[in-house]
């Protein structure tokens, strides 16, 4: 399967967790075109094409953003809330990847419209499980209607969409 | 006759006329003076408080409310206001036996003089009575002797016997005339010498005139006429004297009327002014200093905690004001250190929010690090390793992994404590077939049978008891791993009162000696070799239960199994 132009855009400060989501991506043939940016305010510059980004070419939007919550800068949620506000951004999704499990981080991202929402994992086969399904999900699965009729599967709400990674530990959910 | 002078029977008219008005109206009056403690209300509002109706409602809550709140620290000022109307109700008890007194006191004295005038009066009456009476008599004796004399000059002049006739009946009148006269007569020796006087006027005018003329003789008309005259210049002065002395004892009667009528109308206002000025100096004094402390403790007990009374009164009373100042600069000493104390506590309680959070969130990053590069270390690069360097490795990121585990263990129990509780009616036996179904993968594999009982509903929070439930069930599920086939009760059972619900196993169980370490966090009894867990599923549990106001104990042998059983708030029935 061939993917023009940028797939996958990961905003993330701790280059550790860049290089282990990339690791986690690596069978999937998209690593040529994930871009990885370190602050929320060089994110906002990559999708508007501002600042350092300003000749980016080609100029359109990533097809999924995975953007980590708590970011120097501009913090996550203030990105997302600037791509769900934005007319030309609100249709791509936004998966939040974050290592708070803080209720309120929670719901102030389904609040401003995010699509997923993935606690990241200390374990690492559960993190990859993590990262790929969502990434791979909104990729391949959640394909904008006008370019391919071949994954006619009806598009899921973001809602039944959220592929948390619930942690294994039986008193861990949740809290 | 003398009369007396005409003011002085007017003034004794009023006198007497208000004096019987005075004895009327005198219990009235006091009855009056009594309720005059009312009046101490000095116009606007209710000054001694009923201690039983004015202080016992509160101005937000019911009475049961009250006695809870009554015990804890800051109402306690609602109990001041109860003993300064204990002081004002003995106060009111005091007053009220004063005027009790002075009411009984005055009754007597109205009913003693009452009863004085009437028989004073009464014996005057009677006197005076007897006088006329007297008098009377005394007019009637100059009748008889009138007739005497009439029939003895008809005689006289026609020696004929029938003209005796007025002569006799005069003659048989005048015994009994003087012993009438002689009956009552008043001891004065006086007037008895005038009748011994009279009664011999008369006699001499029998003796020298009348018996001679009937014998017969002829005594000279003017020796007649002066004897009579002689008997009536005496008759005419004991009327006289009679009449005297019937004035004289109305003087009397007067005087002692008077007499009377000034002691009671002085008592009268003399206990008025006594009473009056008593309730004016009692509401000055008194009840005044007393409603202004009653009004600041009313006020503390408010909430208005700058209120201060002024210390005024008498020194009992200014001692309760001063108290009451005292009473006061601690409440605000306390309710500041209570405001200070809480600003400390949320503050910490922010930072170990804003703490924890920090850990969630970027502890959990570097561990990351360490479980994701050894894992990629092992998996990527296996073939440049020796056996030895890969199972460092594993152990590496084993412990990474184990350090996740207990991070996210802790933040949950930490999360637990701060967590608000929204208790519902909620089934507990619901839930626990949820949590078996949520741990099917424990049970994959392996015969395990589980009896989830009846059991009554409770008053929890839903998701918390969901929490414990599945800690408790994924213990017995993993420490009765070994058996074939594994059981496990989820049941209850009525104790004293309560409802205890409990989930046992058929397991490794444990020894009893430690069961009550079981629930410290990262208390274990088992080696993670054996049996995986951090430790804190059940501190965890205890800390919810526990929450809630229930209790949670455990019972075990080793190799016989376990017991965890806890109580909690039996359901309102709705
Ligand atoms: N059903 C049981 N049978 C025998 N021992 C038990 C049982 N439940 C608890 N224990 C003992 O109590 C200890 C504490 O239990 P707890 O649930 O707090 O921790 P854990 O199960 O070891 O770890 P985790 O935090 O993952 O639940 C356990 O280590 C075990 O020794
Ligand atoms: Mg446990």
């Amino acid at each position: 399967m061939s993917v023009e132009g940028l797939d996958i855009l990961l905003v993330e400060d701790d280059s550790n967790d860049a290089d282990l989501t990339l690791y986690a991506l690596r069978d999937e043939k998209v690593m040529n075109s994930v871009h990885v940016v370190s602050d929320g305010a060089e994110a906002l510059d990559f999708l508007y094409c501002t600042g350092s980004y300003a000749d980016r070419r080609p100029a359109g939007p990533p097809k999924v953003i995975l953007l980590d919550l708590k970011l120097p800068k501009v913090d996550g949620l203030e990105v997302l809330k600037s791509i769900k506000d934005d007319p030309k951004l609100r249709s791509v999704p936004v998966v939040m990847l974050t290592s708070s499990q803080e209720e309120r981080d929670v719901l102030a991202s389904y609040r401003l419209g995010v699509n997923s929402y993935i606690v990241k994992p200390v374990d690492f086969k559960q993190f990859e499980d993590a990262i790929r399904s969502a990434g791979m999900y909104w990729l391949f699965l959640n394909r904008p209607p006008v370019r391919n009729s071949v994954g006619s599967a009806p598009r899921p709400t973001s809602g039944e969409a959220a592929c948390r990674a619930e942690d294994a530990s039986p008193h861990g959910g949740g809290l | 006759m003398r009369r007396p002078p005409g003011w002085f029977i007017l003034v004794r008219r009023c006198l007497l006329v208000a004096c019987d008005r005075m004895l009327c109206l005198c219990p009235v009056c006091l009855l009056a003076a009594v309720p005059m403690e009312p009046s101490f209300t000095s116009g606007d509002r209710t000054v001694i408080p009923d201690a039983d109706t004015d202080l016992a409602p509160t101005p937000d809550g019911r009475i049961d409310d009250r006695g809870v709140r009554n015990r804890r620290a800051g109402d306690r000022a609602v109990a001041v206001p109860s003993t300064s109307g204990g002081s004002a109700r003995r106060v009111k008890r005091t007053l009220t036996t004063a005027f009790s007194t002075l009411l009984a006191f005055q009754v007597l004295l109205g009913i003693v003089c009452l009863l004085a005038t009437i028989s004073v009066r009464s014996q005057v009456h009677n006197v005076v009575r007897n006088i006329a009476a007297e008098r009377q008599a005394n007019d009637e004796i100059l009748v008889d002797m009138t007739n005497a004399e009439t029939g003895v000059r008809g005689y006289l002049i026609s020696r004929n016997q029938s003209f005796l006739a007025p002569y006799d009946t005069g003659t048989a009148a005048l015994p009994a005339r003087f012993a009438t006269v002689e009956q009552h007569l008043p001891g004065d020796p006086r007037l008895r010498g005038r009748l011994a006087a009279e009664r011999a006027e008369v006699s001499a005018w029998y003796r020298d005139y009348a018996r001679p003329v009937i014998a017969g003789a002829t005594p000279d008309p003017a020796d007649g006429k002066r004897l009579f005259d002689a008997f009536r210049a005496s008759q005419a002065a004991v009327a006289d004297m009679l009449d005297r002395h019937r004035e004289a004892k109305i003087d009397e009667l007067n005087r002692t009327q008077v007499g009377t009528l000034a002691l009671v109308a002085g008592c009268l206002v003399i206990g008025l002014v006594v009473g009056t000025r008593t309730a004016v100096v009692t509401t000055r004094r008194l009840v005044r200093p007393l409603t202004a402390v009653t009004e600041a403790v009313r006020s503390l007990a408010h909430g208005r905690l700058v209120t201060r009374p002024m210390p005024a009164g008498p020194a009992e009373v200014q001692e309760v004001g001063w108290s009451v100042n005292v009473l006061a600069d601690q409440l605000d000493r306390v309710a500041d250190e209570r405001a200070s104390a809480a600003a400390r506590l949320q503050k910490a309680n922010d930072e170990l929010e804003a703490f924890s959070y920090s850990v969630s969130h970027d502890l959990r990053a570097p561990l990351r690090a360490v479980t994701g590069f050894s894992h990629i270390l092992v998996e990527q690069h296996a073939d440049e390793m020796s056996e030895q360097a890969r199972e460092l490795l594993n152990r590496v990121e084993r412990g990474g992994q184990r350090m996740g585990a207990l991070i996210d263990d802790l933040l949950a129990f930490a999360h637990v404590g701060r967590q608000e509780l929204t208790k519902t009616t909620v089934h507990p036996a619901d839930i626990a077939r949820e949590c078996l179904a949520d741990l099917s993968a424990e049970q994959e594999g392996r015969h395990v049978e589980t009896l989830v009982e009846d059991l009554p509903a409770c008053l929890a929070d839903p998701a918390l008891l969901k929490l414990v439930y599945t800690n408790l069930l994924s213990n017995a599920l993993k420490y009765s791993r070994g058996r074939d086939p594994a059981h496990i009760r989820i049941g209850s059972h009525a104790e004293s009162g309560a409802t205890v619900y409990f989930v046992s196993d058929n397991g490794a169980g444990f020894d009893s000696r430690y069961a009550h370490k079981l629930f410290g966090v990262f208390q274990r009894l088992h080696k993670s070799e054996q049996f995986e867990g951090t430790g804190v599923g059940l501190a965890l549990a205890a800390r919810i239960i526990k929450r809630h106001g229930g209790q949670i104990w455990a019972d075990g042998k080793i190799d016989q199994g376990a017991t965890i059983s806890f109580t909690l708030p039996v359901a309102a029935p709705s």
